[in-house]
C-alpha cells in the first residue's frame, strides 16, 4: 500500500528536470521547490525554543524571590565615584554614605538632629561649639569611636594635601580639642548660623583615625559607624550594603541593601514592574502613564530643595528691567503642568518654599508687562540670544518652550544643546547668554541658595553662574552669613529673595517634585527631604 | 609569511601610536575639565587650580603626552582621576564581559544570519525568502534602541521570559546579545544569500548536483566554504566592532561592560581612562582585523597565490 502511494506521489510529481528538458538559468533550483526541508526548520524553531526555555528558568531571572526583608534594591543612575566621604560630591555617593557612616548631627525633614554627638551646647558669640559623643559606638572594623576619630577625620577634610574637593564645608574650624574621649570642642574663625547643618554633609562624615588619603583605597572599602556596612562594589553593577548588628540606633530592618547602577531610567521602570527593585525615582514623562497603570507597590511623590532656573548673564544683560521682562515672559504652570507631568511647583525665586520663613508670591506671568519692560530698557530685539542647555533628554522639552516665551515678547532666541562638560565650561568662562541650570541643596538652609549663588566673591564655577555682582545682595547675604538662627535672620533671608527676585539674575522656573515607585517591601518609607538625609533605617 | 606578520607588527604600533596621540590631542582641544565632574555643582576657582595642578593638567599638551607615553612603557596606564581606581584594573573587569556579549552577539549573528542567507537562496523569490528579506531590510534599518526596547518589551515585559536588565547568569546574556547580533544576522542574512546565488550559478555546482548530491548537500559542502571568505571578513569587522564595547546596548540592559566606562570617562574628562580604553579598543581592532586577513590568506588558495608570488 505504502509504496504504492510513494510511487503515485512520484508520478504526480515527475522530476522537474524531464518536465524541462533544457537547463534553466539557475541549475541549482532545477528540481523546483523548496521541500523536504519544512521538517528542519521545524525542529530548529523546536530546539531554538528548548534553549530559551532552559536558559530562563534555569537562571531564576536573576529576579530575587523576596523573602522577607532579605534584600533591597535600589536603583542608583551612575556609578558612584567614590564611597569616602572626603570626595562624596554627588547624589548618588550621598545616598549610599549616609547609609555607612554617620556625622556629628544628621539630617531630619529639613532639620538638623543628633547622631554621633549626645548633646552640645553653643557658647553666646557662636563660635565655640561642645559636643557630647555617644559612648560604646564601634566602627564596623570593631575599633571604638572616640573624639579623636572626629578630630582625624575633620583635620583630614582640612588638610590641603587631601585635595577634598568638600575643604569649604568645614573651612570654618579653626581648631579643634578633645580634652576627653567623649568632647569635642570645635573653635570657629567666625559665627554661623547654618554651621550645624554643614555638620550633617557627607564631607562631616566620621571616619577611623588614619584612614589616609586618596590612593589608601579608602574610597572602595569604606569603614564607618552606619546601619550598614559595606560589603562589595562592582563599577557599573552594583554596591552591596549589609546590616549593621551592633548600630548604636538599633539594627536596621533589611539585611542587605543593594544599589544597582542603572542608567536608563526605562530600565529601572521595567526591573520595578517585574520585583528587582524596590525603589526607583520616576522621571516626569513617565509619570502619568504609570499613574494610569500603576505597578505593585506605592507611587509617592516629595518635595526636593532643588530649584531649576535659566542663568543669565548678567555681565551681557546689565539692564536689570531686560531680565525681569525675561522672568515676566516664562508661562511656569503652564511648563509644570504639561511638561513636568504636574511634578513641580511655580518659583518665588531662588530660595524653595519649605526654607522661606513664610512663603512668597510666585513669579507672575505677564507678557504684557514684559514687552513693556523691553521697550522701557530700549532693548535692541534683534540680537541673537543663545540658550545653552544640556544635551540631557530632561532638559529638551523645557529649554525648547522657554526658548518660545522668550520670542513670544519679541526677543531673538535660539537653543543650543551641549554636552555637560563643556557647556560647564563655557559658562566658568563666562561665555554665555543664557543656560538652564539646576541647585541641589548641599544643607537644608536658605542661606545654601542664596551666597554660593549671588555672592560677588562666588562668581564662576563656585556657583555663581549668572555673574551677579550687586553690592546690597552682598551685605544682606554677609548678614545672614553672620546672624544666629532667629527673627532677624528670616528677615534679611527675605529682604535678600526680594532684592534678588528684583534684579533677577536668573529666570526663577520651579521646585521641581520628586516621583518614586516603591515596593510593598518598604511599607515604612518616606521621601527624605534632601538625599543623603535617608539612613536607610526603616528599609 | 614571517616578513609579513613583522610589517603587520610594526604598523599596529604606529597605528597605536598615532591613535594615542589623536586622542590625546583632542581632549586636550576639546572644552571641559575633569574637574567639574569630580567636584559636583560648585567649587572655587582657587580650588580648581588647585585641583587641576594635582592632575597634572596644567602641564602643556606634550610634556602631558610625553609623561603618558613614559607610564605606558612602563606598564602602566595610571588612575581615573574620577574614581582613583587603576584603569587596567577597571579595563581587566569589564572587557571579559563586553567580550562574552560580543561573543554571544556574533555567535547569535552568524547561527540566524547564515541559515536565513542558506535558506533563502535555495528558494529565491519565492514568499519565504521576500518574507526573510523583509525582515533583513528592518533588521539592518532600526536603530540598535529601537530593537533593545522592543525586544524588552515583548520577552521581558509582555512574555517576561527574560530579565529585563542586568548582569549575571546566561539569562541576563540573552536580550543584549540578541539586540547586538540582530543588525549583524540581518546584514549576514543578506550577503550570504547574496554569494550563494552567485556560487550556485557556478559550474562545478553543477558537476556536483549532476554527481547526484543533494541541493543541500551542494550548498553545504560545495557553495558555502566558496562563500566562507566573505562572510568570514564581514563576522569579524562586526566582532571587531562589538569588541569595543557598545554604549547604547550596555546602557539599555545596564551591562557593565567597556562601552559604559568610556562613556562615563568620555562626559567626565577622565584622561587615564579614555587612554585605556582607546588603547584596548584600537588594540582589539587591529588585531582581529588582522586575523581577518590571516584567516582569508589561509582559507582562500587564491589570495595565497597571489601573496607569494
Amino acid at each position: 500500500m505504502e509504496i504504492k502511494k510513494e510511487s503515485c506521489e512520484r508520478e504526480a510529481n515527475p522530476p522537474p528536470r524531464e518536465r524541462e528538458p533544457f537547463a534553466p538559468k539557475n541549475i541549482f533550483f532545477a528540481d523546483g521547490r523548496f521541500g523536504g526541508t519544512r521538517s528542519e526548520i521545524r525542529w530548529l524553531v523546536c530546539a531554538f525554543l528548548i534553549l530559551v526555555s532552559t536558559v530562563s528558568c534555569g537562571s531564576g531571572l536573576g529576579v530575587p524571590k523576596g523573602s522577607g526583608r532579605e534584600e533591597i534594591s535600589i536603583a542608583v543612575s551612575s556609578n558612584p565615584r567614590s564611597l569616602d566621604p572626603a570626595f562624596a560630591t554627588g547624589v548618588t555617593e550621598g545616598e549610599i554614605t549616609a547609609k555607612i557612616f554617620n556625622g556629628l548631627v544628621r539630617f531630619q525633614g529639613a532639620g538638623v538632629v543628633a547622631d554621633l554627638a549626645e548633646t552640645w551646647s553653643v557658647t553666646p558669640d557662636g563660635r565655640t561649639w561642645r559636643f557630647r559623643l555617644r559612648r560604646g559606638v564601634r566602627f564596623h572594623d570593631g575599633r571604638g569611636f572616640s573624639a579623636r576619630d572626629v578630630a582625624y577625620s575633620f583635620e583630614r577634610i582640612l588638610d590641603p594635601a587631601l585635595h577634598s574637593p568638600r575643604r569649604w564645608v568645614l573651612e570654618k574650624i579653626k581648631s579643634i580639642e578633645t580634652p576627653d574621649s567623649g568632647t569635642v570642642i570645635l573653635h570657629l574663625s567666625s559665627a554661623s548660623a547654618s554651621f550645624l547643618s554643614l555638620l550633617a554633609m557627607p564631607a562631616a562624615y566620621i571616619v577611623p583615625a588614619g584612614t589616609g588619603g586618596k590612593s589608601s583605597g579608602f574610597g572602595r572599602h569604606p569603614i564607618g559607624t552606619g546601619p550598614y556596612r559595606f560589603r562589595e562594589w562592582e563599577d557599573d553593577r552594583h554596591v552591596l550594603l549589609e546590616r549593621n548588628p551592633d548600630y548604636f540606633g538599633g539594627a536596621a530592618r533589611a539585611k542587605h541593601v543593594r544599589f544597582l547602577v542603572i542608567p536608563e531610567p526605562l530600565t529601572a521602570l521595567a526591573l520595578f514592574r517585574r520585583g528587582a527593585l524596590d525603589l526607583t525615582p520616576v522621571p516626569s514623562p513617565q509619570w502619568p502613564r504609570l499613574l494610569s497603570n500603576p505597578p505593585p507597590g506605592r507611587l509617592l511623590t516629595a518635595d526636593q530643595l532643588v530649584t531649576y532656573y535659566v542663568a543669565i548673564n548678567t555681565e551681557r544683560f546689565p539692564d536689570s528691567r531686560v531680565r525681569r521682562a525675561m522672568n515676566l515672559a516664562v508661562d511656569r504652570n503652564l511648563i509644570i503642568e504639561k511638561i513636568l507631568a504636574g511634578l513641580g511647583t511655580s518659583a518665588s525665586g531662588p530660595v524653595p518654599p519649605a526654607l522661606l520663613p513664610r512663603p512668597l508670591d510666585p513669579i507672575p506671568y505677564d507678557p504684557v508687562r514684559a514687552e513693556e519692560l523691553l521697550d522701557e530698557a530700549e532693548f535692541d530685539r534683534a540680537r541673537r540670544i543663545v540658550l545653552l542647555r544640556s544635551s540631557n533628554r530632561a532638559a529638551l522639552e523645557p529649554a525648547t518652550v522657554i526658548a518660545g516665551y522668550l520670542r513670544d515678547i519679541g526677543l531673538n532666541v535660539k537653543v543650543e544643546p551641549m554636552e555637560f562638560a563643556s557647556l560647564r565650561a563655557r559658562v566658568n568662562n563666562a561665555d554665555f547668554d543664557l543656560c538652564l541650570f539646576n541647585w541641589y541643596a548641599d544643607y537644608p538652609d536658605a542661606e545654601n541658595f542664596l551666597v554660593p549663588l549671588f555672592h560677588s566673591r562666588n562668581v564662576g564655577s563656585a556657583g555663581n553662574r549668572a555673574r551677579f555682582r550687586d553690592a546690597r545682595t552682598d551685605r544682606l547675604l554677609d548678614r545672614i552669613e553672620r546672624l544666629p538662627a532667629g527673627r532677624k535672620r528670616d528677615e534679611a533671608v527675605l529682604a535678600a529673595v526680594a532684592r534678588i527676585r528684583q534684579e533677577a539674575p536668573w529666570i526663577f522656573l520651579w521646585y521641581p517634585r520628586q516621583a518614586l515607585a516603591v515596593s510593598s517591601k518598604l511599607d515604612r518609607y518616606t521621601a527624605p527631604v534632601i538625599f543623603n538625609g535617608d539612613k536607610g533605617l526603616e528599609y | 609569511m614571517l616578513f609579513r606578520l613583522g610589517a603587520r607588527a610594526a604598523s599596529l604600533f604606529f597605528v597605536l601610536l598615532s591613535v594615542t596621540f589623536l586622542v590625546n590631542g583632542l581632549l586636550y582641544l576639546v572644552p571641559g575639565d575633569p574637574v567639574d565632574s569630580l567636584v559636583g555643582q560648585s567649587v572655587s576657582e582657587e580650588m580648581r587650580r588647585e585641583l587641576r595642578e594635582e592632575m597634572g593638567l596644567d602641564k602643556p599638551f606634550l610634556k602631558q603626552y610625553l609623561h603618558f607615553l613614559e607610564r605606558l612603557v612602563h606598564g602602566d596606564l595610571g588612575r581615573s582621576l574620577i574614581t582613583r581606581r587603576p584603569v587596567a584594573e577597571s579595563l581587566l573587569e569589564r572587557f571579559p564581559r563586553t567580550m562574552l556579549l560580543a561573543f554571544a552577539a556574533v555567535l547569535f549573528a552568524v547561527a540566524v544570519g547564515v541559515l536565513a542567507g542558506m535558506v533563502t537562496a535555495l528558494v529565491p523569490g519565492t514568499l519565504v525568502d521576500r518574507g526573510v528579506m523583509v525582515l533583513a531590510v528592518l533588521g539592518v534599518s532600526l536603530p540598535v534602541f529601537v530593537v533593545a526596547l522592543g525586544l524588552r518589551y515583548c520577552f521581558a515585559e509582555r512574555w517576561p521570559l527574560f530579565p529585563p536588565a542586568g548582569y549575571g547568569g546566561a539569562a541576563f546574556l540573552i536580550l543584549p546579545a540578541l539586540t547586538l547580533g540582530s543588525r549583524s544576522a540581518a546584514y549576514l542574512a543578506r550577503v550570504t544569500r547574496t554569494t550563494l546565488l552567485e556560487i550556485l550559478n557556478e559550474n562545478f555546482i553543477r558537476t556536483a548536483r549532476a554527481k547526484g548530491r543533494s541541493r543541500w548537500g551542494a550548498l553545504v559542502v560545495h557553495a558555502l566554504p566558496n562563500a566562507a571568505a566573505p562572510l568570514i571578513s564581514v563576522i569579524l569587522l562586526d566582532l571587531a566592532m562589538y569588541l569595543n564595547g557598545s554604549v547604547i546596548t550596555e546602557s539599555i540592559f545596564a551591562w557593565p561592560g567597556l562601552g559604559r566606562y568610556a562613556l562615563t570617562a568620555i562626559f567626565q574628562r577622565d584622561l587615564p581612562a579614555i587612554q585605556g580604553v582607546v588603547l584596548v579598543t584600537a588594540a582589539t581592532y587591529i588585531l582581529v582585523m588582522n586575523l581577518a586577513d590571516l584567516l582569508r590568506f589561509w582559507l582562500d588558495p587564491r589570495i595565497r597565490r597571489e601573496g607569494s608570488r
